[in-house]
Order: C-alpha cells, then structure tokens, then sequence
C-alpha cells in the first residue's frame, strides 16, 4: 500500500493510467543496483530516487575530484574527497527520505558481484572502462538479471537493454573487447558533460519502463545518440547463443576469471609478436593452439594449429606434454590471454601468447 | 553499386571522415565489403568494431544492395 504522502509525492505519476498506483507499488517495490555513480550513475540515481524506486543499491570505490563535477552532477565541490557511493547515497535520502539506499564504497569485482547481482532485480551498467563492462554483463548472465547499458565516447552515446526476456547481451554486441588504448577513455580525451547526462537518464527511464512493464525497451537495440549533431541511430541486435552459453559454461570459474588480463589492462608475462613467432618456427619444435571458433577466418594451415575454442579450453583433451612450448592465439590476442590462465590451471608450463592475434600474421 | 557508410566514435575520428560513399562490385557480400574497406583503409584492421548494415547489427555474410546504408560501430567504455 502507498501512504498518503506517497500518492501526493507521485501524485504525477498516479495520475498516468500508464503508471498509477499499481505502477507506483511496483517501483516501490523494485530493487535497481547502480554500478559506477559517475557521469551516467549520477543522473539514473537522481531519476530512479525521485520516481521512488524503493531500493536503490550504489556501488563505487573511487572518491569525487574537482575534474569530476563538470558531469557527475549529484556531487558539490564541497565533497571533493569523499567516497562518490556514500555522498551520492546521502543526496538521494535528501532527495526522498522514503528510500532504501544502500552503500557499497568498494570496487565491483569477480568475488563479490554474483552475491551482489543476486540482491537486485536490475543493474544499470554506469562504469568507466571495458574491464569493469565485461564483468557486470557476464555477471548479469549468470545470475539472470536484466542489464540498462550506457556508454559515451566525447560526443556520442550508446544505450541498450541486455539479458532481458531472452534478449542479447553486450558480449552477442562486442564479443571481446578493443586492444588495450585504442578506444580512449573520458579521462584521456574528454567528454561533453551533458552527454553522460542524456545517457544516464536514458538509462534510467529503460529501467522504470521494465520495472512498470509498459512502452518498449531497447533489448534487442542499440540506440546511439550524438550530442553534436542531434542525430540518432537505432540498430537491432540479435542475440549471439554461443556467447552466451560462454559465459553460463564459465560460472564455475568466474571468480577467478582477471577481467584486466581480458581486457589487456594487466599484462602477461609471456608475449610475443608474428615476427618473433615466425622466427620461434624456424629455431625450434613448437605447439600451437587457436582458440577461435572454427569458422573464424583467416586460416593459416602452414601453422598446423590445433584448434580449440575457448569455451572448451578447460575441458577439451589436450594430447601435448605440460613442459612443451605452446604458443595460443586468437583473432586479436585477447580470448588467447584468457586462454593461457585456463591451460595454466591445467599444468602447462610454457605458454606464450600471440600479441595482437593472428590477424597480425602474414 | 554504391553503398553509404558511417563512421562512429573513434574510427571516424580515425578516418577523419563521418561519411563515406563507396563503390563495390555488384552481388557484394558482406565479407567483400569488409575486404574492401580494409583495402580503403588499412589501419582499421586493428579497431573492433560491428557492422550493421540498413539498421540490422550483421551477424553473417549477407548479400548487399544498391544504396545500402552501413554504420561502423567501434565500442565506447566511458561512463
């Protein structure tokens, strides 16, 4: 039931035939999970906690600079220092003192956020870079939870609906991630600050619109918005089933999957480059396995590869002694590091990884 | 045939270009298009990105037609 000074606080949304006290019961009821209270986290949280959704988890370590206020519009510049979750959890109680707002001030990761996910029936994706982005989308498949993404890049912004009714996920839409430094970050070339603004509260509304279960949702879309030009492209996205059942098949090992080494943020020991490789071959006796799909192109046969996928790489039958010297490579050298801390755990000893994959090779 | 294709985020900035109108074979394929357009532009071997050809993200290699519109789509991480 809804108090009398919550039907006057929503008054505006019960008097949609859309939305009315029904609609408001459901908000109420709704449990949303912010990751990242930045330049999208921001704007969502301010919309959900003045529509009234009833639980509002935020998580986010870092604290709030002076470079950060120009977009990340919760925040004052009397809070430069603190902790962005904490504040940002403070300025919606003030906002609607009804809510359940809960805190978490440290940083999302594979130990903590399948128990997390498990405590929310929807997470907005409001982090910074691909590591954090591959970890909430592979999260939100295993515990079910439908995803509200948004991303911006200067002037232009995506949104979009993922694992929702049987809908696709950001891995159907980029399986693995771009090379390290070659998609820059808001920090390294700026962004427009209304921009995370107009995506946050995008985001903000495909959640109200799932949690009320009216209009249309961008699952299955990806609606992608320039600030500049006020053009807007909305491209349809079919689900991937293969990656999909990837990432289910991993939830035993998800903890221990280091989303930086997948997004070649940490690098690993053993790299070397299509040079070096074709001088390997001519010194010595090497294994080589490509962990791509079998129908990824191209083929180099005079590589005599063994081919096995990675979604198999930690069960397929591996006929190679654990100390031969086994170089692993995929399409851009990214699924191969994944690769290698799965054949690590299976005891192999020399493993060495082909920088930038085999499209380097010629 | 000829086919309009548009750049976003990075790789247009890349390419110095947002638009680009290019000229294929006719009975291209998707697969013909990207050879194409790595030939135009060697450097974008090294971006990710999707493909979607009249608004549909491309998933095989599909037969393309007279004034199709393509968008090439580098992912964002910003927040």
């Amino acid at each position: 039931m809804l108090t009398e000074s919550e039907k006057y606080r929503y008054n505006r949304h019960i008097k949609l035939n859309e939305v009315g006290e029904q609609g408001q019961l459901k908000l109420k009821r709704a449990k949303v999970l912010v990751v990242g209270a930045g330049g999208l986290g921001c704007p969502a949280l301010q919309y959900l906690a003045a529509a009234g959704v009833g639980t509002i988890g935020i998580i986010d370590f870092d604290k709030i600079e002076l470079s950060k206020l120009q977009r990340q519009v919760l925040f004052t510049t009397n809070d430069i220092g603190k902790n962005k979750a904490q504040v940002a959890s403070e300025k919606l109680i003030e906002l609607n003192p009804l809510l359940n707002v809960i805190v978490y001030p440290e940083r999302l990761t594979t130990k903590n956020a399948i128990e997390l996910f498990r405590q929310f029936d929807i997470v907005i994706d409001g982090s910074d870079n691909f590591s954090t982005r591959y970890l909430v989308n592979d999260a939100a498949i295993i515990t079910h939870t439908p995803l509200v993404y948004g991303a911006v890049y200067k002037f232009e912004g995506q949104v979009s609906v993922f694992n929702y009714q049987n809908g696709p996920s950001y891995r159907c839409l980029y399986p693995e991630p771009p090379a390290l430094g070659s998609v820059p970050n808001c920090s390294d070339v700026g962004v427009l600050g209304v921009l995370p603004g107009l995506i946050g509260v995008h985001q903000a509304n495909e959640t109200i619109k799932i949690i009320l279960g009216i209009g249309k949702t961008l699952s299955g879309q990806l609606l992608i918005i320039n600030a500049l030009t006020n053009e807007s492209l909305k491209l349809s996205i079919q689900k991937n089933q293969v990656e999909y059942d990837k990432v289910l098949r991993s939830e035993s090992e998800f903890e221990s999957i280091d989303y930086d080494v997948f997004c070649g943020i940490q690098q690993i020991d053993n790299e070397i480059d299509s040079f070096e490789l074709k001088q390997m071959l001519t010194q010595q006796r090497i294994s080589i396995i490509d962990v791509r799909e079998p129908h990824e192109l191209p083929k180099f046969e005079e590589l005599n590869a063994i081919n096995i996928p990675l979604g198999r790489i930690s069960e397929e039958e591996i006929a190679l002694p654990i100390n031969n010297q086994i170089v692993v490579y995929c399409q851009h050298g990214i699924r191969s590091k994944t690769a290698i801390d799965i054949l690590k755990t299976r005891g192999f000893k020399n493993l060495t990884n082909l920088k930038g994959g085999i499209v380097t090779w010629n | 045939m000829k086919v309009t294709v548009k750049y976003l985020g990075n790789i247009a900035e890349h390419l110095k270009m947002e638009i680009e109108y290019i000229e294929l074979p006719e009975t291209s394929t998707y697969n013909g298009f990207i050879e194409v357009l790595n030939s135009l532009h060697f450097g974008l071997q090294g971006f990710v990105y999707k493909v979607a050809v009249n608004q549909k993200i491309v998933t095989e290699n599909i037969q393309l037609k007279d004034n199709d519109e393509i968008a090439i789509l580098p992912p964002f991480s910003g927040g």
